[in-house]
């Protein structure tokens, strides 16, 4: 079953077009939903949660097509959004007590392991946290009321590498259940790559691909040389490429690439730049 | 529903300062200094209805909002709390006017207080709930300051207009006494009555189709 079934979604604005996007993110898997600022990721996410209404398409969650009561949907659903704005002189016992009201299977022993875990201080106001405490306690909201999709907005922005690292262990271990999923958006592609099963990548509003990570590693390549060196490689297999007076790289399909040259792996940032930028001078 | 009370049962001690000052000690020392005439004017009753206002800051209160759009609290719930606390607001502010006409410094002033108060708060809630509605709503999408200022400037546009109005109508005897008349007061409360249900319904509508 799909957790998340996106059909043909359109909204527009004065300066935006989010275009017909459709991508299916199956039950136990991790998506990274991957774009320049700007490209409508948080447009997307927001009208899958139904915080944004959309022009046109279609949102289902859990199998089920939702139009309206987007609140009974999200009883299910861990949202981290990209500014975690709780009140300023709320401190986390008044955050544990609020929530309890709000989610049926808020989980108080959950919440408290997750806020000794960060290292989140009990005393300390909501306005005297520091940004990356802020996100934190968002997440440690999010993963406290038995959700089974989370759906982060740049949830990892503004936290150090440590922190960073030991909650993409714990989206790993969330994940370990099959029927948990994850929608991951973050300028931070190094850790999608570490964590996602899909990528989609999105850019000027339109999905310009949505595939399985390993398939997209292993059907792309880095080649380098020289400018006639790459002219044996047909212009419709060359993703994008960065020309430098020492040469040529392209990222290229690799069952384009020419008998004796030799080809190295990509990365998912690599393959997102040279696919968003095309050709790099 | 509850969860939104508990947040605003966090900083109630420091509304209720709030109001107190602004509702109740400045109006009276101005009215102690000749400034304003204060059982003239419905300016205190319109203010009461900004509690939404004194909430939290604004810069608090506009992330607050649209962070609770994430979490599964129905629209028409998050209006609703808001329209109660309007209500709620405007009851204590009917407790605070009492104590400010114990606090009058003329018999006059304290026995035309007791006499006009509740026709007044109850015309005040009626319109003071429409501004606030439309000030809540525009503080989704615009900035807090664009409502805000909408809102205080609305605010005194009535209260003045009002506070006019009745003030030309006390002249008159016969003014009075249908002001004072329980008939009177049984219409406005059921007007009143009216209108806030019709605008709670429409809010809940527009809000349903609104982006935040």
């Amino acid at each position: 079953m799909n957790a998340v079934s996106v059909k043909n979604i359109t909204k527009k604005y004065k300066d935006f077009t989010l275009d017909n996007v459709s991508f299916d993110l199956p039950s136990g898997c991790i998506m990274g939903l991957v774009g320049e600022n700007g490209a409508g990721k948080s447009t997307l996410i927001k009208i899958i949660c139904g915080i944004i209404m959309k022009k046109q398409g279609e949102v289902s969650l859990f199998g089920e097509s939702v139009t309206e009561n987007f609140s009974d949907f999200r009883q299910n659903i861990g949202i981290v959004s990209d500014e975690i704005a709780f009140p300023y002189n709320f401190k986390v016992k008044n955050v544990n007590r609020m929530m309890n009201c709000i989610y049926d299977n808020w989980n108080e022993k959950s919440f408290n392991d997750y806020i000794d875990k960060f290292e989140i201080p009990r005393n300390k106001k909501f306005k005297d946290y520091s940004l990356g405490m802020k996100k934190k306690l968002g997440i440690a909201v999010a993963l406290s009321h038995g959700a089974s999709l989370l759906i982060l907005d740049e949830a990892t922005s503004g936290l150090d590498p440590v922190v960073r690292d030991d909650f993409l262990d714990i989206l790993y271990d969330f994940t370990r259940d099959e029927n948990h999923t994850v929608l991951f958006s973050s300028h931070i592609v190094s850790d999608l790559e570490k964590l996602c099963d899909y990528i989609a990548v999105l850019h000027k509003g339109k999905l310009l691909m949505c595939e399985e990570k390993d398939v997209l590693l292993d059907t792309y390549c880095m080649l380098r040389g020289s400018e006639q060196e790459l002219e044996a490689v047909p212009k419709s297999e060359i993703v994008g490429k960065r020309k430098s007076p020492y040469g040529v790289q392209a990222i290229v399909k690799r069952e384009a690439v020419p008998n004796g040259m030799a080809a190295d792996s990509v990365t998912i940032e690599d393959l997102f730049v040279y696919m968003v930028k095309g050709e790099i001078q | 529903m509850k969860a939104l009370f508990y947040k605003f049962s966090k900083d109630l001690p420091l509304k209720l300062l709030l109001m107190l000052y602004f509702w109740t000690l400045v109006p009276w020392a101005l009215c102690l200094y000749g400034t304003i005439n204060l059982y003239e004017s419905p300016l205190v009753f319109m203010l009461a209805g900004i509690i939404y206002t004194f909430e939290c800051s604004s810069d608090e209160k506009s992330k607050f909002n649209k962070y609770m759009t994430s979490f599964p609290i129905k629209r028409s719930t998050y209006v609703s709390y808001i329209f109660l606390l309007i209500v709620i607001s405007e009851v204590i502010m009917y407790f605070f006017q009492i104590l400010l006409g114990i606090l009058s410094p003329t018999v006059l002033e304290r026995n035309v207080m007791s006499e006009n108060t509740p026709i007044m708060l109850l015309s005040s809630m009626c319109i003071g709930i429409a501004v606030v509605g439309f000030a809540v709503f525009w503080n989704f999408k615009a900035s807090f300051r664009v409502s805000g200022t909408m809102l205080v400037v609305l605010y005194f546009f009535v209260s003045f207009v009002l506070g006019f109005i009745i003030g030309v109508t006390k002249d008159s005897e016969s003014a009075t006494a249908l002001l004072n008349s329980t008939g009177f007061r049984i219409v406005t409360a059921v007007v009143s009555l009216i209108v806030f249900l019709f605008e709670w319904w429409l809010s809940v509508r527009v809000y349903n189709k609104k982006d935040v």
